[in-house]
C-alpha cells in the first residue's frame, strides 16, 4: 500500500502540473466553472431535482481521467521515464494501482469541487423560491442541499465510472507507443462509455418488450432513488473489479519491456 | 575475491534474433567495469537481464549474490540506475524528483532531506532544486539523474552511456563526478560506453561483446597490450621496394606509408625494432623520427571488433589476469 500511495502522490504532482506548470490548473478551474458554475445557473430546476448532478457525477470523472490515463504509460514510455520507474524496487502492482489510484483521485476530487460550486451557485446565484425549489425542500429559506442519491452518485458513482475508464485507458496506454496515439486510442472507450450511457441503456430498455418494461418500470418507482444508484454503482464495481484484475494480470515488467 | 555481477552462459532470445550469446562475467567488487561495444551489441539487453527487467532464455546469472530469475526485487533495491533515458520527470523539480525516488526506496525522511541536500550540493544544482527539470540543459540533467542512482546509497551502480550525447566539457565533469562519488561511496560501477577513452581513464576493467558474444575482457592495459605494437617512423625517401623488403620480415606484420612520408609499421609480437631502423637507413632512407607506440584501446576494439566480423575470432578470450 505504501509503495501504490508513493506512486500515487507522484502522478498526482505531475497531473496538477507540479514544478511551476499552470496548465493543469487551468484546465481544473475551466471545468469547474463550466459544469459547477455554469450549468447550474442556466439549468437551475434541473439541477434543483437532483437528476443532472447526479448523472454529471458519473460522467465528469470520464472527461477528467481519460487523458491522464492515456498518458500514465505510454506518456512515460514516450518521455523515457518508464524503464527507470520500472528498474526500481516498485513491485509491478504499486505501480499499476498507483496511477489508477491518483487519476480517480484526481478526478473525484473535482468532481466533489464541481458539486460544491453547484451549491454555491445555486444557493447564492439562483432564484428558488419557485416551485422546483419548494418541492427540494428549501422553500424560501434555509440552504438548499442535493438529495441523498446525489451525494451517493458523487461519493461512489464518480469512483466507480471513473475506475471503468481508468481500467479501459491502461489497456490503451500500455499498448501505445505514443501519447498522441494513446489519445486518439482513448476517444473510441470514452465516446461509447458516454454515448452508451446516454442512448445505449435507453435504446437497450426500449428493445425490452413492453411487460417486461412496464415491471422494471414498477420496481425502479418501488424502490428509493438512492437504492437505484447504488444498485447501479454495484454493478460499476463488479464491472471495474474484473477489468482491474485482467488489468493487473497483463502488467509485467518484462512485456512492457520487450514490446 | 567477491563478485558484483557473475553471469554464466547468460542469453537472451528475441523472436528468433540471439540478442546475448552465453555471456561470461565477473564483475569484481568495487570496481569501475567498462562493458563495451558498438550498436547492438547487447550491452543494453545484458542491463535489462541483470536487472531482472527481462527473463534470461537461457544461463545464470548473480547480482550482488542474488539470482536474476527468483530474486529481481531485492537486487532492483540494491542497485541504481542510469538508462539510456535520463529517466527524469520533466514537470517536477529536481527536489522532488528525488524526493520521489527517496521515498520509493524508502529513505526516512530526515534521510531524504538530508541526503538530497548533499547530493544536490555535490553536483551544484542546489540552488537550482526547485526548477522544474523541464529547464534544465541536457548536462544538468544527466547529472541529477546521476545523483538519483546514488541516492539510496546503493552497492552497485548500472549506467548506460552516461556521458552520450554531451559535450566534451560536460561529458569530462560528469565523468569526474561520477568517479569521485563512486570511489566516495565505494560503490561497484557497471558502465556501458561507446567512449573507449572514457573506459580507459575511468575503468579498472573492461569486456569487449559484439552482436551478444564477450570478445576480451580485462583490465584496459592488458587489452591494450593485447593489441598490436606499432612502428611509426617519418622517413624520406621511401620507396615501395623496401616497404616490400621490410613486410618480408618477421618483426613486421603489416605496414602503411601515407603521403606525408609518415610509415607505420605493424610489429608482430616480441618484435626487435633496431634491425628495421637499420635496414632503412642502409638502404638510403633519412629516418626523422621513429616512435613505437602501443595500441590505444580504441584501436584494439576495432581490432577485436574486426577480427570477429571476419570470423578469425575463436571463442571469447580473456585478455589479462583473471580476477581473483
Amino acid at each position: 500500500m505504501r509503495d501504490m500511495f508513493v506512486v500515487a502522490r507522484k502522478e498526482l504532482r505531475e497531473i496538477v502540473g507540479a514544478g511551476g506548470g499552470r496548465k493543469g490548473l487551468v484546465r481544473e478551474l475551466l471545468f469547474i466553472g463550466i459544469f459547477g458554475l455554469f450549468f447550474p445557473l442556466t439549468q437551475v430546476d434541473a439541477w434543483l431535482t437532483g437528476g443532472v448532478p447526479a448523472v454529471f457525477a458519473l460522467m465528469v470523472p470520464l472527461f477528467l481521467v481519460g487523458p491522464h490515463v492515456a498518458d500514465s504509460f505510454a506518456g512515460e514510455r514516450e518521455r523515457g521515464t518508464l524503464e527507470t520507474l520500472l528498474a526500481t524496487r516498485l513491485p509491478d502492482k504499486s505501480i499499476y494501482f498507483g496511477k489508477i489510484f491518483a487519476v480517480c483521485g484526481y478526478a473525484w476530487g473535482v468532481t466533489l469541487l464541481i458539486i460544491l460550486a453547484s451549491l454555491l451557485a445555486l444557493n447564492l446565484g439562483a432564484d428558488l423560491s419557485g416551485p422546483a425549489g419548494s418541492t427540494t425542500g428549501n422553500g424560501d429559506s434555509g440552504f438548499f442541499v442535493y438529495p441523498p442519491f446525489v451525494w451517493v452518485a458523487w461519493g461512489l458513482g464518480s469512483i466507480a465510472s471513473g475506475l471503468l475508464l481508468a481500467a479501459i485507458g491502461t489497456f490503451v496506454s500500455l499498448r501505445s507507443k505514443t501519447v498522441r496515439g494513446a489519445h486518439q486510442a482513448m476517444m473510441i472507450p470514452l465516446f461509447v462509455l458516454i454515448l452508451g450511457g446516454s442512448f445505449g441503456i435507453p435504446a437497450l430498455f426500449r428493445s425490452l418488450p413492453v411487460s417486461t418494461q412496464g415491471r422494471f418500470t414498477e420496481w425502479l418507482e418501488s424502490m428509493p432513488a438512492v437504492s437505484v444508484v447504488l444498485w447501479a454503482v454495484a454493478g460499476l464495481f463488479v464491472l471495474d473489479a474484473v477489468l482491474l484484475g485482467l488489468g493487473a494480470r497483463l502488467f509485467r515488467r518484462d512485456r512492457l519491456i520487450s514490446d | 575475491m567477491k563478485l558484483a555481477v557473475h553471469t554464466e552462459g547468460l542469453s537472451r532470445r528475441f523472436d528468433g534474433v540471439t540478442a546475448l550469446d552465453g555471456l561470461d562475467l565477473a564483475v569484481p567488487t568495487g570496481s569501475i567495469f567498462g562493458f563495451l561495444g558498438p550498436n547492438g551489441a547487447g550491452k543494453t539487453t545484458t542491463i535489462r537481464l541483470l536487472l531482472g527487467l527481462l527473463e534470461p532464455s537461457a544461463g545464470n546469472a548473480a547480482v550482488l549474490g542474488r539470482d536474476v530469475r527468483s530474486e529481481s526485487q531485492e537486487i532492483r533495491e540494491q542497485v541504481g540506475v542510469l538508462l539510456e533515458s535520463d529517466g527524469l520527470y520533466e514537470r517536477l523539480t529536481a527536489r522532488q524528483n528525488l524526493d520521489f525516488f527517496a521515498r520509493v526506496a524508502r529513505l526516512s525522511k530526515g534521510e531524504r532531506d538530508s541526503r538530497i541536500r548533499a547530493l544536490l550540493e555535490e553536483i551544484d544544482l542546489w540552488d537550482r532544486r526547485d526548477d522544474p527539470v523541464a529547464d534544465f540543459s541536457r548536462g544538468m540533467k544527466q547529472k541529477l539523474a546521476l545523483a538519483r542512482a546514488f541516492l539510496h546509497r546503493p552497492s552497485l551502480l548500472f549506467l548506460d552511456e552516461p556521458t552520450a550525447g554531451l559535450d566534451t566539457p560536460t561529458a569530462v565533469g560528469l565523468r569526474s563526478e561520477l568517479v569521485s562519488l563512486a570511489r566516495e561511496e565505494g560503490v561497484t560501477v557497471f558502465l556501458t560506453t561507446h567512449n573507449l577513452l572514457e573506459a580507459e581513464r575511468v575503468c579498472d576493467r573492461v569486456a569487449v561483446i559484439r552482436q551478444g558474444k564477450l570478445l576480451a575482457e580485462g583490465p584496459p592495459e592488458s587489452i591494450r597490450r593485447g593489441g598490436k605494437r606499432k612502428l611509426e617512423v617519418t622517413v624520406t625517401g621511401m620507396r615501395p621496394a623496401l616497404v616490400a623488403r621490410l613486410m618480408n620480415t618477421s618483426e613486421v606484420t603489416g605496414a602503411d606509408v601515407d603521403p606525408d612520408g609518415r610509415l607505420v609499421l605493424d610489429l608482430a609480437e616480441g618484435a626487435e625494432t633496431a634491425p628495421l631502423i637499420r635496414l632503412m637507413v642502409e638502404s638510403g632512407v633519412e629516418v626523422s623520427e621513429a616512435r613505437i607506440g602501443e595500441a590505444s584501446l580504441e584501436e584494439t576494439f576495432l581490432a577485436l571488433v574486426d577480427e570477429d566480423v571476419n570470423g578469425q575470432s575463436g571463442e571469447s578470450s580473456e585478455i589479462g589476469e583473471q580476477p581473483r
